[in-house]
């Protein structure tokens, strides 16, 4: 194997036995699954509806995530850097590139797992009425795509500052931004004091826009690539801040 | 062959490593010493590759340790400041945590581990967390973490800070037996110690070189051959007599 293969498959075993051993990845995973599951039939009306779909599951996934993804991403690089542990990551003959994907991955690991769990919605739901398995399971290949976008946001976030506190604010305010930007009243408010054609560009770059195709069942190029767009666009400038620790700029 | 050559940093418009230029070969046990801010710890970094120097370079074996970084740390064992840790694991995932990350194959893992827990006598901690471990332990615990895949280079940032009388023989010991065709750069502030251990003494001060000879020559520069005169002369004072403030007044 390569140096970048062994880098990452080291550190991203560690990484998921960290998660494993620590119990505040159980209770942020608990917390997603009863509060999805909790919007979904008090706010959504999952039930009322009278269909047997999980879009009112879907729906407030861009919401949760804008919170629980700045979360869990907060520690991956702030962490290393305050303890001092981050010297003893890039003394190792391992690409940066290498730790910033295994941070990456192990993250998007427990979220994807995170979404698995709440799978039992799904399988009860199919045992009441005719449900598209197809749309359902694009519905999660957006909200894992989701998932991921956020977190590269959180990681670029956690990588700037030693601070755990600064990095969930951080990236809590850039998800923020980049999901609001979608809602018609933030458009119509932005309409009053930028150009139209700006308006609806920032509002075509919204978390919600691009997860509105895969919440219908649609895998859409355009969502897709947006959101690999963000990932890469994220872990590129996670890579580039925690180089700038080599030069000694933070 | 380590060979640094010009080697620069400079911190916020101040030069905190100014052109320090300096070869060890093979078999050499050198002890860096200087007082708290000297450039010592900055150095060690540029050495072990995980701080860019603004000029000069860095050659180990030969190797420059900045256009060839990858290769340059997979032939060097590095002990940072303060020697981080992951206090979630214990001593065992620690270790193969790192040799795992420096590709070191499965098979060799177990008995590479056995050899530098042995070494560093750190056997009876081995499967406890790291969280747990007193200063001295966990000052062992970073040291075999530096040398568990047997590295021909040895870069040690203060190997026995926090170590008792006992445990800081056991150190010099080990750093005894290590020494035979390897080069061993040793940061410290215990000057008993590179007067016992070292072959040679660099002193730096102001971010350079003061003094590169062996620790007898050193001493020697003072009528009765206290070492620690010695140092404070060339980085303190005009004379340690004349800045006495008890002889002073006399």
């Amino acid at each position: 194997m390569t140096a970048f293969w062994t880098g990452f498959c080291a550190l991203y075993r560690r990484e998921l036995r960290q998660d494993a051993g620590n119990p505040l990845a159980y209770m942020f995973v608990a917390s997603f699954i009863s509060a999805s599951v909790l919007l979904a039939f008090q706010v959504g009306g999952l039930f009322e509806a009278g269909r047997a779909e999980l879009v009112a599951f879907f729906q407030f996934h861009p919401w949760l995530f804008v919170v629980l993804m700045p979360a869990l991403s907060m520690r991956a690089w702030s962490d290393e850097a305050r303890t001092g542990t981050l010297e003893t990551l890039l003394a190792l003959p391992v690409p940066t590139s290498a730790l910033v994907l295994a941070k990456f991955m192990a993250a998007w690991t427990l979220a994807c797992l995170m979404l698995v769990l709440t799978t039992p919605l799904w399988l009860g739901l199919s045992l009441l009425g005719l449900v598209d398995h197809g749309a359902t399971l694009t519905a999660y290949l957006g909200s894992c795509l989701l998932a991921g976008a956020y977190l590269s946001i959180g990681m670029a976030a956690s990588s700037v500052s030693r601070s755990q506190v600064l990095s969930f604010v951080i990236a809590l305010g850039v998800s923020f931004l980049a999901t609001a930007a979608g809602l018609p009243l933030v458009s119509s408010t932005l309409a009053a004091f930028l150009p139209l054609p700006l308006t609806e560009a920032l509002a075509s770059l919204s978390m919600l826009d691009a997860f509105a195709g895969f919440e219908r069942g649609v895998i859409e190029a355009r969502g897709l690539s947006y959101f690999l767009a963000v990932i890469a666009l994220g872990l590129g400038l996670t890579g580039l801040w925690v180089d700038t620790k080599r030069g000694g700029q933070a | 062959m380590l060979k640094l050559d010009g080697l620069t940093k400079t911190y916020a418009g101040q030069r905190g490593v100014n052109s320090i230029s300096f070869e060890i070969a093979p078999g050499e046990v050198v002890g860096f010493v200087g007082p708290n801010g000297a450039g010592k710890t900055t150095t060690l970094r540029m050495i072990a590759g995980t701080l860019e120097p603004d000029q000069g370079t860095v050659q180990l074996m030969g190797h420059d340790v900045w256009s060839n970084r990858q290769t340059a740390q997979a032939v060097m064992g590095y002990l940072p400041e303060h020697a981080p840790l992951y206090d979630d694991m214990t001593p065992r995932s620690y270790l193969d945590f790192l040799l795992s990350a420096r590709g070191v194959a499965r098979k060799q893992r177990p008995d590479l581990l056995t050899q530098a827990a042995k070494r560093t006598e750190i056997e009876d901690v081995l499967d406890r967390r790291i969280e747990g471990l007193s200063k001295g332990y966990r000052r062992r615990v970073a040291l075999a973490g530096a040398l568990a895949h047997d590295p021909p280079v040895l870069i040690l940032d203060e190997p026995s800070d926090g170590l008792d009388p006992n445990q800081k023989r056991v150190t010099q010991a080990l750093i005894r037996e290590l020494s035979p065709g390897r080069i061993i750069l040793i940061s410290t502030h215990q000057l008993d110690e590179v007067a016992t251990l070292c072959s040679r003494l660099i002193l730096i001060a102001e971010g350079q070189v003061r003094a590169d000879q062996s620790p007898a020559d050193f001493a020697a520069q003072d009528p009765e051959g206290r070492i620690e005169d010695v140092f404070y002369r060339l980085t303190a004072g005009p004379s340690p007599q004349a800045s006495n403030p008890d002889e002073a007044h006399t």
